[in-house]
C-alpha cells in the first residue's frame, strides 16, 4: 500500500494540511526515507545543503514533507521549520554508534522545544539491512524514550534503502494522527 | 534524556556479546545457559562475519580484502595508524573513523562514505556520497555521483579517480555507480570561512600511486593494478580547475548496445591525437524527449533520448570544435551521437546540457 492509499484512509481530516518535519544528523538517511513516502527512486540520493520539500496531494488532502539538512553547521536553522509540525519523524542511522549520544542530545532538545510540545514522534531506526545495525529495541532503550511523557511516540526499525519498516512506520504515523483528531 | 548508555567503541560490544564461548570449536551445548548449537553456530558466523567488514586498531600494518570478499556488504575502518587498507571489492556503504597516517584503497561504495576524525590519511575511492566532519590534511582521488561534502574539515585536498584492476568495472556496476558521473573537483563546504580555504584540488600530475601505493603483499598477488591513464575505468577529467581555451565542444552520445565502447574509443582517440584538449567533464543522465527539445533546440533527438541514459562530454581547447567533430567522424558512423556544429552555439549547448544534468542529480 502507498502512502496516498494510507493516506485516503485519514478521509475524515480531508480538508487539513498536514505538516511532517523529518529530522535527525546528517547521512541519517533522512533524503532517502523522504523519496522512498513519495514512492521514488532511491538509487541516487545527494546530500542536502539546505532542504527538500515535497508534497503529496490527494483529494483535497496535502501531506507536506519537510526535509532539512542535518549537518552539525546547520542543525541551529532546524528551529525556522518548527511552527504548525503535526508530526515529527526523527531518523537514526542504526550502525553509527560513534554518534549515538551526538543524535541522543539533538532529540532531546528537540522535544524540550516549545513549538514541538506534544506533536507525536517517530523514531525511525534506519539502515538496518547493515550488519552493524544495532536493533530498535537498543536504540529505543539508549534514547530512553519511554521516559516521553506528554506525546505518543512510536519507534520503527526500519531500511530507507530497501524500504522495509517504511510501510509501517507510515501506518503508525495515519493511526498516530487519526488519534490527535 | 539523551543517550544513557556510556559510550562504548563498536568493536567491544561486539566482542562483549559474540565471545561468550571462546573456543567454539570445543563447546558442547551448555545446560547452564541453555544455549543450542545452532545458536552458537550463528553466533560464530556473526563473529565472522563482523570480523570480515572490519579493520580496527591496526598499527603499521598492510591489510584489506580481495575481490568478492566483501561482495556489497558495508565496511568499518578505525583507529588505525600507520597503515595500508585496501578493499578490491565494492561495498555497500563505508565509515572511517579515527585513523592518522594511512593509505586508503576502497571499491566502489553503492551508498556514502563518512571519513571522521582522521588525520593525514590518503585516499583513492569512489562512492554515491562522500561526506567528511573534523578531518585534517586528507588527500583524496575521487570518483563521486554528487557534490562532495566536507565539514569542520581542512588541508583537505581533490584528484580525480584513476585506478584499474580487471574486476573495478563489474564492481562499479555492482554498485550503481557511472564512471562518467564524477563530481570530485565540486566540493562543498559547510564551515566556510572567508579567511581559509579549507580545501584544495592535487596538482594536476598527481599519480595515484606516489599517494596510496600498489601493496606488495601476498594476500594481493591477485590483483593485476595497471595505472595507465588510457587503462583507468574512470576518465580522467580537468573538473572545475581553469579551462585552458574559451572554445569547448559538446559530444553526446545517445544509449544503444554500444554507446560506452563508442565513447570509450572517442576518448582514446582524442588522447591519441589531440593530448592538446582537455576533457572537462563528463556526465550520464536520463533526458526525456521535451528535455532533448530544451537542451538541443530541435525536435531531432526526441527519439534518440528515450533509448535510455544518454552520455556527454566536454572537451576544451582552441579549436577543439573542429577537432573533436573530425575525430568523431573517423570513430566510426556518426548516428546516434550529437556534436556541436560550431563554437557560436558550442558554448550554450554545453551550459544547456551540464545545467540539465546538475538538475536531475540535485535531490
Ligand atoms: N544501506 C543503507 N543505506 C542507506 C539507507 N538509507 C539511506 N542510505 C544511504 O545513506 C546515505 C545518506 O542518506 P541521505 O538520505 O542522503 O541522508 P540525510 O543526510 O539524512 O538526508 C546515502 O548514500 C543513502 O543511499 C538504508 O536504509 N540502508
Ligand atoms: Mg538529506
Amino acid at each position: 500500500m502507498g502512502l496516498l492509499a494510507l493516506l485516503r484512509k485519514l478521509k475524515s481530516s480531508s480538508e487539513k494540511e498536514l505538516r511532517i518535519l523529518l529530522l535527525g544528523l546528517d547521512n541519517a538517511g533522512k533524503t532517502t526515507l523522504l523519496k522512498k513516502l513519495a514512492e521514488e527512486d532511491v538509487s541516487h540520493i545527494t546530500p542536502t545543503q539546505g532542504f527538500n520539500i515535497k508534497t503529496v496531494q490527494s483529494q483535497g488532502f496535502r501531506l507536506n514533507v519537510w526535509d532539512i539538512g542535518g549537518q552539525r553547521k546547520i542543525r541551529p536553522y532546524w528551529k525556522n521549520y518548527f511552527d504548525n509540525t503535526d508530526i515529527l519523524l526523527y531518523v537514526i542511522d542504526s550502525t553509527d554508534r560513534k554518534r549515538f549520544e551526538e543524535t541522543g542530545m539533538e532529540l532531546n532538545e528537540l522535544l524540550e522545544e516549545e513549538k514541538l510540545h506534544g506533536v507525536p514522534l517517530v523514531v525511525f531506526a534506519n539502515k538496518q539491512d547493515l550488519a552493524t545495525a544495532a536493533p530498535a529495541s537498543e536504540i529505543a532503550e539508549g534514547l530512553q524514550l519511554q521516559a516521553i511523557r506528554g506525546r505518543q511516540w512510536h519507534i520503527q526499525a526500519c531500511s530507507a534503502l530497501t524500504a522495509e519498516g517504511v510501510k509501517d512506520g507510515m501506518q503508525h504515523i495515519v493511526s498516530m494522527m487519526a488519534k490527535k483528531k | 534524556m539523551s543517550w544513557s548508555f556510556p559510550r562504548e567503541e563498536i568493536h567491544t560490544r561486539i566482542e562483549s556479546d559474540l565471545f561468550v564461548f571462546p573456543n567454539t570449536t570445543e563447546y558442547r551445548a551448555s545446560p547452564s545457559t541453555g544455549r543450542q548449537p545452532s545458536v552458537i553456530r550463528k553466533d560464530r558466523k556473526r563473529e565472522v562475519d563482523m570480523k570480515n567488514i572490519m579493520v580496527d586498531g591496526v598499527k603499521n600494518e598492510t591489510v584489506g580484502r580481495i575481490p568478492q570478499q566483501i561482495n556489497g556488504q558495508q565496511f568499518v575502518i578505525q583507529n588505525c595508524e600507520n597503515c595500508n587498507i585496501y578493499v578490491f571489492d565494492h561495498i555497500n556503504t563505508v565509515t572511517v573513523d579515527d585513523c592518522i597516517n594511512c593509505n586508503i584503497f576502497l571499491g566502489p561504495i553503492k551508498t556514502s562514505i563518512f571519513i571522521r576524525d582522521c588525520k593525514q590519511c590518503r585516499f583513492v575511492l569512489a562512492c554515491q556520497q562522500f561526506r567528511t566532519r573534523d578531518c585534517q590534511k586528507i588527500d583524496v582521488f575521487l570518483c563521486c555521483g554528487t557534490q562532495p561534502i566536507i565539514e569542520a574539515s581542512s588541508g583537505m585536498k581533490f584528484g580525480c579517480y584513476q585506478y584499474y584492476y580487471p574486476e573495478l568495472e563489474d564492481q562499479f556496476k555492482q554498485a550503481g555507480l557511472s564512471v562518467f558521473n564524477n563530481t570530485w573537483s565540486n566540493i562543498h563546504d559547510f564551515s566556510q570561512d572567508p579567511t581559509e580555504a579549507h580545501f584544495s584540488l592535487l596538482p594536476e600530475d598527481a599519480k595515484v600511486e606516489d599517494y596510496v601505493p600498489d601493496p606488495t603483499s601476498e594476500l594481493f598477488k591477485n590483483v593485476h593494478i595497471d595505472h595507465m591513464t588510457s587503462k583507468s575505468v574512470v576518465p580522467l577529467t580537468h573538473g572545475t580547475r581553469r579551462k585552458i581555451s574559451d572554445q569547448s565542444c559538446l559530444i553526446v552520445f545517445f544509449h544503444d548496445d554500444y554507446s560506452q565502447s563508442k565513447v570509450w574509443q572517442f576518448i582514446k582517440n582524442m588522447g591519441e591525437e589531440h593530448p592538446e584538449l582537455i576533457l572537462i567533464q563528463t556526465k550520464e543522465v536520463m533526458m526525456q524527449p521535451p528535455d532533448a527539445s530544451r537542451v538541443f533546440r530541435t525536435d531531432t533527438y526526441a527519439s534518440a533520448v528515450s533509448q535510455g541514459p544518454v552520455i556527454g562530454l566536454e572537451y576544451n581547447g582552441d579549436n577543439s570544435v573542429q577537432c573533436c567533430q573530425e575525430v568523431l567522424s573517423r570513430t566510426g558512423p556518426a548516428q546516434n551521437t550529437f556534436i556541436s556544429q560550431s563554437r557560436d552555439v558550442s558554448a550554450s549547448q554545453i551550459e544547456n546540457f551540464y545545467n540539465f544534468a546538475d538538475m536531475q542529480m540535485a535531490v
